[in-house]
């Protein structure tokens, strides 16, 4: 039997040889040295990161050769500065975040983007009747700055409704919702309601992705760095990810009692909920045919556009130098 | 402006009281405190003591005596467990709703952030006594008899420890008090000061006439100041002796080199020893 | 007497004197700012994990306007919190002296209060109290008023016995021994505990503008970070500091005003 945790991977390639050496001598068996990753969530460990934690627990990482150590993120904590600076070596984020950071110097490189749909938009109380963009006039809206809240704006511009219309407040959490302070707020489509409908009452929501914002969520990137030096490892975490996200959600009871094992905080049915909703932004149409967590240039340059419109972009963007598509696997 | 001084005692109802009657009349009195970890102390047992009025009457004795406990009790601060304290007939509560009564600390305690003018000022502004006007001339005439009215304007921080003293004098005594009562006032001063203190402590008494009771460790101190020295001895606090002063006044400084204030010092000495060997 | 140029001379001494007695502090700041500017440029560090001081100082000056307006927005709810919180102390404190019942009924719930994490509770007070200035001034005010109620109460109550004897030998009423003596006896506690307070009450207001606010520095600071704008970010960070320290010395020239007797300051 292998065991992953008694080798481990050194910078030192003499070290590595040696141990190996010492390793294959003591148990006479043939041991590889794993790559030793580090990947960084850009949230915490909970169903959002079911793929990540599959491939881990199901062992397709070590199966691909690669030792990874998967690290929640928080709000205080991007994992675009982590991998920027080459101290971890992938992160997920938003497209419209790791374009940001590109914006601003970082050498990132997006190498696939599992969430096809961006699940940012806006969702409100099914009580407040509110259905369309232009069912906000004149209606009090609550947004938090960043997020997705670019792609909220796109979303109301392209249906013809001003922010001046809108009253719109600084302000975090559901609270304001259900309490009636605000009639729809801005947030994550796969989770923001779910909390309300735990709580007994029914929403809507609008997603900005079902009025043709294009934008990923999900997208795992690794810096210019590994891109040149270990490309064989960028495809192998990509490829094993992909495995990860197949197998999480064709057995997703089981996906479940992993994530809630893992961290026995988490609320199991919110949990279920948010996990079926994700489905959603995953399994696309184009998924089916152009394969998980593919993407191309012109998804890029469209969430670019969006940005410098309505996000305050004014950096420069290299699109092609921030992309490399030929990681994801054929479907 | 001393003169102005004396007037203003003159003024006060104390001179219509009969000559020779008791300022300070103690009968039985005895002060128990509940302690905090149980238990009682008895602080004071079986006081009886008489000063009449105009008298200097010091009360000596090792620590834990009493001697502060005595000056709470004819101040009215704290109140006997049984037996009487009379000040001029009347008890110290009632006598200090209609007169007054100075009381210096062993620490000079003055208000920092007041000058040593409004330290002065102090007691007349709070009990709403006088005019503005007069309260002034007051404060301004009692910092001339203790020689400070030029540090009238200085905060309490910017004088010596003797001035400090000095001020807590002038304080005690600018709303002519019938009665003052003094808690080791000259015990955290050196000795020069505290010669010096004690002689203009003797120059204001005689110019104000003031009935006084005066607390000290120091035996030279009570003979050299007083009329008569009572003893007193610890657990419990009570009086064994006195000693009624032979001494002509006013009283020079070099009096505590003469053989006869020698002399009834030791006697003092002897009887703080020995308290068998009461003597009056 | 005081003709304008006289007091400009004094102003020039007063200037001359306070550079002689501050300028290890200014040669060390300077030289911690060279240190930072060229160990960022030797060390190439990129700019999005850290900015050299003449980008940020340059920023600062560029959106001058932009952080002015938002600064003064932001300190404006600082600063009437901080009244505000003073204010509540110096009752509360007052109460305290005047009914031991009220001290032991409500002092536990100072000190629980105290206990509640200001990030957790700013939330709360935008769903409770709406937008705008009014949660921002409710936090910074949570956030100051206990120091200066412990330090006030305790100053009120730092009177020596022998005070308090004097106080019954004049018969002064409670009134007459509060205002006159305890009030006084109080201050300099208080301004210790204000000295402490102006900078929480700044932080206080910036937390509150991280959950709800459309303006402030701290909104500003947060877009900074959701645009992964590093040079933004030590901006509004700097004003904001630059901010506190100025209001940290408006305290101390009020109690240099209001302590004007000798030895009266503390620490």
């Amino acid at each position: 039997m292998r065991n992953i945790a008694t080798v481990k991977y050194t910078k030192k390639i003499g070290s590595t040889v040696a141990s190996a050496l010492a390793l294959a001598l003591a148990f006479a068996t043939p041991a590889l040295a794993n790559d030793k990753v580090v990947m960084r969530l850009p949230w915490i460990a909970n169903v959002q990161a079911a793929a990540y934690i599959i491939a881990f627990e199901k062992g397709f990482y070590r199966d691909a050769g690669l030792d990874v150590e998967i690290r929640p993120g928080s709000v205080q904590v991007n994992p675009n500065q982590l991998v920027a600076s080459g101290d971890e070596h992938f992160g997920a984020n938003d497209s419209p975040n790791i374009i940001t950071g590109v914006s601003r110097g970082m050498p990132l490189v997006a190498v696939a983007a599992c969430w096809q749909k961006h699940p940012g938009g806006l969702y409100m109380l099914e009580s407040s009747g509110i259905k369309a963009p232009k069912d906000l006039i004149g209606k009090r809206l609550a947004y938090d700055e960043g997020g997705p809240w670019t792609l909220i704006k796109a979303m109301l511009s392209k249906s013809g409704v001003k922010l001046d219309q809108i009253n719109t407040v600084n302000a975090s959490g559901n609270e304001v919702l259900m309490k009636g302070t605000v009639d729809a707020r801005s947030g994550f489509v796969i989770n923001g309601p779910v909390a309300i409908e735990l709580a007994g009452m029914k929403t809507t929501a609008m997603p900005a992705s079902d009025y043709g914002i294009s934008a990923a969520a999900e997208v795992i990137f690794t810096n210019k760095k590994m891109i040149a030096e270990k490309p064989d490892v960028v495809r192998r975490f990509v490829e094993a990810t992909v495995k990860g996200y197949k197998y999480a959600y064709s057995n997703r009871e089981e996906t479940l009692k992993i994530v809630l094992a893992n961290n026995p905080q988490l609320a199991a049915e919110q949990q279920r909920r948010q996990l079926d909703l994700q489905a959603g932004l995953i399994f696309t149409e184009r998924a089916a045919k152009q394969g998980l967590c593919s993407f191309d240039r012109q998804d890029v340059a469209s969430t670019v556009d969006v940005l410098r419109e309505f996000g305050g972009l004014t950096g420069q963007v290299d699109v092609d130098a921030m992309i490399n598509t030929s990681f994801v696997p054929a479907p | 402006m001393m003169g102005a001084a004396h007037q203003f005692v003159a003024a006060t109802g104390v001179k219509l009281l009969p000559e020779r009657e008791l300022a300070i009349d103690i009968r039985g009195l005895s002060k128990t405190f509940s302690l905090p970890a149980g238990g009682n102390w008895t602080a004071l047992q079986g006081i009886d003591l008489q000063v009449e009025r105009g008298k200097f009457l010091s009360l000596v004795g090792p620590s834990g005596c009493g001697k502060s406990t005595m000056l709470r009790l004819i101040s009215g601060l704290l109140s006997p467990t049984s037996g009487t304290v009379n000040v001029f007939g009347q008890s110290p509560e009632q006598f200090r709703s209609k007169n007054r009564m100075g009381f210096v600390f062993q620490d000079a305690t003055l208000l920092p952030w007041r000058t040593v003018l409004g330290n002065v000022l102090f007691p007349m502004e709070i009990l709403g006594v006088y005019t503005r006007k007069e309260r002034l001339e007051r404060a301004e005439a009692y910092l001339e008899l203790v020689r400070l009215h030029e540090f009238r304007k200085s905060y309490p921080a910017q004088l010596s420890g003797g001035m400090r003293q000095r001020v807590s004098i002038a304080r005690a005594l600018a709303d002519s008090p019938a009665i003052l009562l003094m808690d080791e006032p000259f015990g955290a001063l050196d000795e020069i000061t505290r010669q010096d203190m004690q002689e203009e402590l003797l120059r204001i008494w005689a110019e104000t006439g003031i009935t006084t009771i005066f607390v000290t460790h120091s035996l030279s101190e009570a003979l050299f100041l007083s009329d008569e020295v009572a003893v007193m001895q610890a657990r419990p606090g009570r009086i064994t002796g006195s000693v009624v002063a032979d001494l002509p006044r006013p009283r020079e400084p070099s009096l505590r080199l003469k053989p006869n204030f020698v002399e009834q010092l030791m006697r003092l000495e002897a009887m703080l020893r020995d308290p068998d060997q009461q003597k009056s | 007497m005081n003709t304008p140029s006289h007091l400009h001379n004094r102003f020039l001494t007063r200037a001359a004197l306070s550079l002689q007695e501050n300028w290890p502090s200014i040669a060390l700041f300077a030289l911690g700012l060279l240190i930072w500017q060229y160990a960022v440029a030797f060390l190439q560090i990129p700019q999005y994990l850290l900015p050299t001081p003449s980008e940020i100082f340059l920023r600062i000056w560029k959106e001058r306007w932009l952080l002015w307006s938002n600064l003064s927005i932001t300190m404006i709810a600082a600063i009437a919190g901080f009244f505000l919180g003073f204010l509540i102390a110096v009752g509360l404190g007052t109460l305290f002296v005047f009914s031991r019942t009220a001290a032991r009924a409500l002092m536990p719930w100072t000190i629980i209060i105290r206990t509640i994490p200001i990030l957790a509770i700013a939330p709360l007070m935008t769903i409770w109290l709406g937008f705008g200035i009014a949660p921002k001034i409710a936090v910074a005010a949570l956030a100051c008023f206990f120091p200066i109620l412990i330090n006030f109460y305790r100053g009120l109550g730092s009177i020596s016995r022998e005070i308090g004897e004097l106080l019954s030998l004049v018969n002064a009423s409670r009134v007459q021994g509060l205002i006159h003596v305890r009030i006084f006896a109080a201050m300099p506690f208080t301004f210790a505990a204000l000295k402490i307070s102006s900078g929480l009450a700044v932080v206080g207001a910036i937390v509150a503008e991280f959950t709800g606010a459309n303006l402030g520095i701290g909104t500003l600071i947060v877009t900074a970070g959701y645009q992964q704008d590093a040079v933004m970010l030590f901006a509004g960070i700097i004003v904001s500091c630059i901010a506190s320290v100025l209001f940290y010395y408006v305290v101390v020239a009020a109690e240099k005003l209001c302590l004007y007797w000798p030895e009266a300051r503390m620490g």
